[in-house]
């Protein structure tokens, strides 16, 4: 199963990203195979939006799951479109979280933050 | 309507009133204004929360619903190009398991996915954002700008707003501002022919005046400050106002029955002849710089020169004055010249004086005497040198142009 986590540097030692879509970084990691990649998050320094082109870069990945800390709204409906599990990670250590999923122990991220996604005044 | 209103109502009076943060008085002065000055135009472009028609309670004449476009897709037509998606630079559209999400919040309207998309599967529809309400109170019409909760920008409301509120031409104009120096501020000022800046009396008073003020630089507006809440004490905005040169176009006190009037949605003119005095004046005083800035091309603009407006400023004076002028160049030469020249012409002379004045005033001149005044121009030049003459200067072009 693969499955994606927002890193703030493309290594295995990283922390998990405390941002969804503004994260560097997403590691793309197969449970089975153990292979793991990192993917540019291109969306981190757009303008607005971070979040929706965030899901579509992690939806073109052909993951399963995403684990992260938070997620705002427009983000959480592509992942819905796109059948991916949200779960919600429980420490900062990138491979604790991994092994914390894998035993089934990291609950589903039910709760979205509304984010600004360009409500901030003057936009 | 006040006697020193009459004479002005042909001229363009648009003043827009604006704060660097909200509860300064922005809508206590701009509501005032216009209830003194009787037959005006009210425009709330608040358009987050519009409360001058609190005030007015106006009798709304008509409503007009405000709209943006925004995309709909016709699934059967997309072939999951994703033109639309790469095009999006606010990211307003995903494509994922094979169909399109269109996040109706995050579009700013700009049209260009329907424009990218090769199979024609994208077309505009409707949205509204909010409303406009056209209302009469008195002589004053009031206009009023509404945008509805957690809609990205009031803007397209603004614009609405500013064209229906200058449409009918009922003179002057007070626009009531957002709070603030973002966009929305700026498009509810870009048209103004004069700006009002309300401050508090107090350390954030001064400091978000600065932010308006380097707004109104940036559009380079004529402007002047009302102070507010005004107490007998130390001032940082007038400190502020002194450093910046900066008028302060009236004070308004720190007053009990005036802030209470006004919490209870009253217009104080109407309540009390003291205010209606202290609004009347500062009507008087405001519609004085208009004019002035109206009469005048060179507006008595808010930024400070830099060395390339001097530079500016002295090419300028030196083609007028047909010589080279050093030191700096101040509002007083151009005053000068402008005299200089009246004498010269006989008639007076309006706005900036400028190389092309010079240049119909000659013309005119040598038509209506029939003969060439400066038939020896080496001589006038020497006669005028170093006195600045605008004859001078006309004896200089004459040499060029005349044989």
């Amino acid at each position: 199963m693969k499955i994606s986590i927002p890193v703030d540097n493309n290594s295995m030692e990283s922390n998990v990203c405390a941002s969804f879509g503004r994260a560097p970084f997403f590691l793309v990691y197969d449970t089975e195979t153990k292979e793991a990649a990192f993917v540019e998050n291109t969306a981190a320094s757009g303008t607005g939006g971070a979040g929706i082109r965030a899901a579509q870069i992690i939806a073109d990945q052909g993951v399963s799951a995403l684990l992260t800390p938070r997620c705002g709204q427009n983000a959480a409906d592509v992942f819905r479109s796109a059948d991916i599990k949200l779960y919600r990670t429980n420490t900062d250590s990138l491979k604790d979280n991994i092994e914390a999923f894998i035993k089934g122990e990291l609950p589903l991220l039910e709760d979205f933050h509304a984010g600004f996604h360009g409500r901030n005044r003057g936009m | 309507m006040p006697d020193f209103m009459e004479e002005t109502a042909e001229c363009n009076m648009k003043i827009a009133v604006l704060s660097g943060k909200g509860g300064t008085g922005k809508t206590l002065v701009s509501v005032n204004l216009a209830a003194v000055a009787g037959h005006s135009t009210y425009i709330d472009c608040d358009v987050e929360e519009p409360n001058g028609h609190l005030f007015f309670k106006p009798a709304i004449a008509r409503e007009e619903l405000i709209t943006v476009k925004i995309p709909q897709v016709d699934e059967k037509q997309c072939v999951g190009c994703r033109a639309c998606v790469h095009f999006c630079n606010y990211n307003a559209l995903a494509y994922v398991n094979n169909r399109l999400i269109i996040f109706d919040d995050v579009c700013h309207s700009c049209g260009g996915c329907v424009l990218v998309c090769p199979e024609s599967a994208l077309s505009e529809s409707d949205k509204a954002i909010g409303k406009i309400e056209i209302g009469v109170a008195g002589e004053v019409n009031v206009y009023t700008g509404i945008l509805n909760t957690g809609e990205a920008t009031g803007i397209p409301i603004i614009n609405r707003l500013l064209e229906e509120g200058s449409a009918e031409g009922r003179v002057p104009i007070f626009i009531d501002c957002p709070p603030g120096s973002a966009c929305i501020v700026m498009e509810s000022i870009k048209d103004a022919d004069y700006c009002v800046l309300v401050a508090e009396p107090t350390l954030f008073g001064a400091h978000n005046l600065n932010m308006v003020y380097e707004l109104v630089k940036l559009f380079d507006k004529p402007t002047g400050v009302v102070l507010n809440k005004c107490m007998n004490e130390k001032n940082p905005v007038e400190e502020f106002c002194l450093d910046k040169s900066l008028e302060i176009l009236g004070r308004i006190p720190f007053d009990h029955e005036l802030a209470s009037l006004n919490s209870n949605a009253e217009i104080v003119v109407n309540k009390n002849e003291k205010y209606r005095e202290l609004f009347s004046d500062l009507l008087e005083t405001i519609v004085d710089r208009v004019e002035r800035e109206s009469a005048s091309h060179e507006p008595n603009r808010v930024h400070e020169a830099t060395a390339g407006d001097q530079e500016r400023h002295r090419v300028e004076l030196e083609q007028v004055c047909g010589e080279k002028v050093y030191g700096k160049v101040t509002a007083d030469d151009q005053e000068d010249h402008r005299m200089e020249l009246e004498q010269v012409c006989g008639e007076k002379v309006y706005g900036k004086v400028i190389a092309d004045d010079q240049e119909g005033h000659n013309a005119e001149q040598e038509k209506a005497s029939g003969i060439n005044d400066f038939d020896e121009p080496d001589e006038h030049c020497i006669e005028r040198e170093g006195a600045n003459s605008e004859q001078g200067y006309a004896s200089n072009e004459m040499e060029g142009g005349a044989e």
